[in-house]
């Protein structure tokens, strides 16, 4: 059987589109503000999510050459 | 759900005006399930641990447990196993009331993985009857290696099967996925295309390759790959494979987050996924795609944010907490107990 999720969930969907930053930058800011209002002992699993996307923004910008703009 | 796309090959098919910014951490919810922990074979690469095989579920157990997944916002149901087809009954009445929810919700997918040994023509009418979005097939390899991990005889009565479901079920041919656990047996490039061929010939068009986790049980110790070698094999079959795919045929190569994230960043770190080139569907599925060659991307944890496992007896966890033995004791609550909206983690 299949590892990880249920097996193949029948494949990518029809409709798609490109990923963007915009997309983390969303994420980023739903997850720091759950954070910051969320129970304690729920407060590791935000930061665990929140910490994947600075790097994925990070690795992002860097792949895409936006990090040396930033930096600049 | 099929895959593909409308039109001929190439090209991407972008519905963007039906695709808003979406929480691609948390959902929708997808749900895979256990109806019994029992199988008639006993692969050596098979990463379940439990053992309990009583204190099933119940059809209607599994409908209320639906029906709460359903007003967390859950589009897909898995069953996974362990052997869905040694619980037939319970497992088309399962189908059949997905089925039903989706003519309330077209976007719910629903399908069931099998090692597809146990089919008989009364249960291929019922499937085909119960419509699933989905069906995984498990093959490892051609008749000789698939056999050597799945015991002798396996090979014919899966190939059996597959080709009756085609034959009777037309429309199967886009959802009819060959699940292939890639491992040390069975890496060989040549090799997958020769079995990719024979599959083809049959009619199927959906192949899905998962990397093989060497497992606490360790039955597969000497069966088990690297990181690096399954990086090296999907970069051959990128650059490969479409050559050997039909214009309508989809490959995609999985990856797992908790139990093989240094894989995932080896991909990237190797360019075989790359970062600038990522895409999300419909279900907040990531991925990046290479003609008819899928390879997918999960970039934070998943268990029990988006993915939840429940095993026969009701205990909600995560894949990789099926490894052991002691899986209640690690599993987050029990639904013969609990709702699900109090266990799972968001």
């Amino acid at each position: 059987m299949a590892i990880g999720i249920s097996g193949s969930n029948g494949g990518i969907a029809d409709a798609y589109r490109r990923f963007e930053l915009a997309d983390i930058a969303a994420g980023l800011q739903k997850y720091r503000t759950l954070k910051d209002i969320a129970p304690q002992e729920v407060k590791p699993l935000y930061q665990k999510l929140i910490t994947a996307l600075e790097d994925l923004d990070r690795n992002l910008k860097r792949e895409s050459g936006l990090a040396e703009k930033i930096e600049d | 759900m099929a895959l593909g796309f409308s039109g001929s090959n190439g090209g991407i098919n972008v519905k963007s005006s039906t695709l808003h910014r979406q929480d691609f951490i948390r959902g929708p919810l997808e749900i895979s399930y256990f109806v019994n922990n029992v199988c008639n074979l006993s692969c050596r690469h098979c990463y379940v641990g439990y053992e309990e095989p009583k204190n099933a579920l119940s059809v209607e157990e599994w409908q209320n447990i639906f029906n709460q997944a359903l007003e967390l916002g859950a589009l897909t149901f898995g069953n996974v196993g362990k052997e869905p087809l040694l619980a037939w009954n319970k497992s088309v009445q399962l189908l059949n009331f997905l089925k039903q929810k989706k003519q309330e919700n077209p976007r719910i997918r629903y399908g069931l993985v099998t090692n597809a040994t146990s089919f008989d023509d009364e249960r291929i009418k019922q499937l085909i009857e119960a419509d699933p979005t989905y069906l995984d097939i498990s093959i490892d390899g051609t008749r000789e290696i698939h056999d050597s991990v799945r015991g002798f005889g396996n090979y014919d009565k899966s190939l059996s099967a597959i080709e009756k479901i085609l034959c009777q079920g037309s429309s199967f041919s886009d959802r009819l996925f060959i699940s292939f656990t890639l491992m040390g047996a069975n890496n060989d490039v040549s090799l997958i295309k020769k079995m990719i061929g024979e599959l083809q010939e049959r009619g199927v068009k959906r192949f899905m390759v998962s990397p093989y986790v060497v497992s606490i049980n360790q039955n597969g110790k000497d069966i088990g790959i690297t990181k690096e070698q399954v990086t090296d094999t999907y970069e051959r079959l990128k650059t490969e494979a479409n050559a050997w795919l039909g214009s309508q045929d989809q490959l995609l190569l999985k990856v797992d987050y908790d139990t093989q994230k240094p894989l995932m960043d080896l991909l990237v770190e190797r360019g075989i996924i790359e970062l600038g080139k990522l895409m999300i569907d419909d279900y907040a599925t990531i991925f990046t795609r290479f003609g008819n060659i899928y390879i997918s991307y999960i970039p934070a944890p998943r268990t029990l944010i988006r993915d939840v496992r429940i095993s026969h007896d009701g205990f909600v966890s995560g894949c990789y907490d099926m490894f052991f033995k002691n899986y209640p004791d690690r599993a987050r609550g029990s639904l013969k107990k609990r709702k699900l909206a109090e266990i799972i983690a968001l």
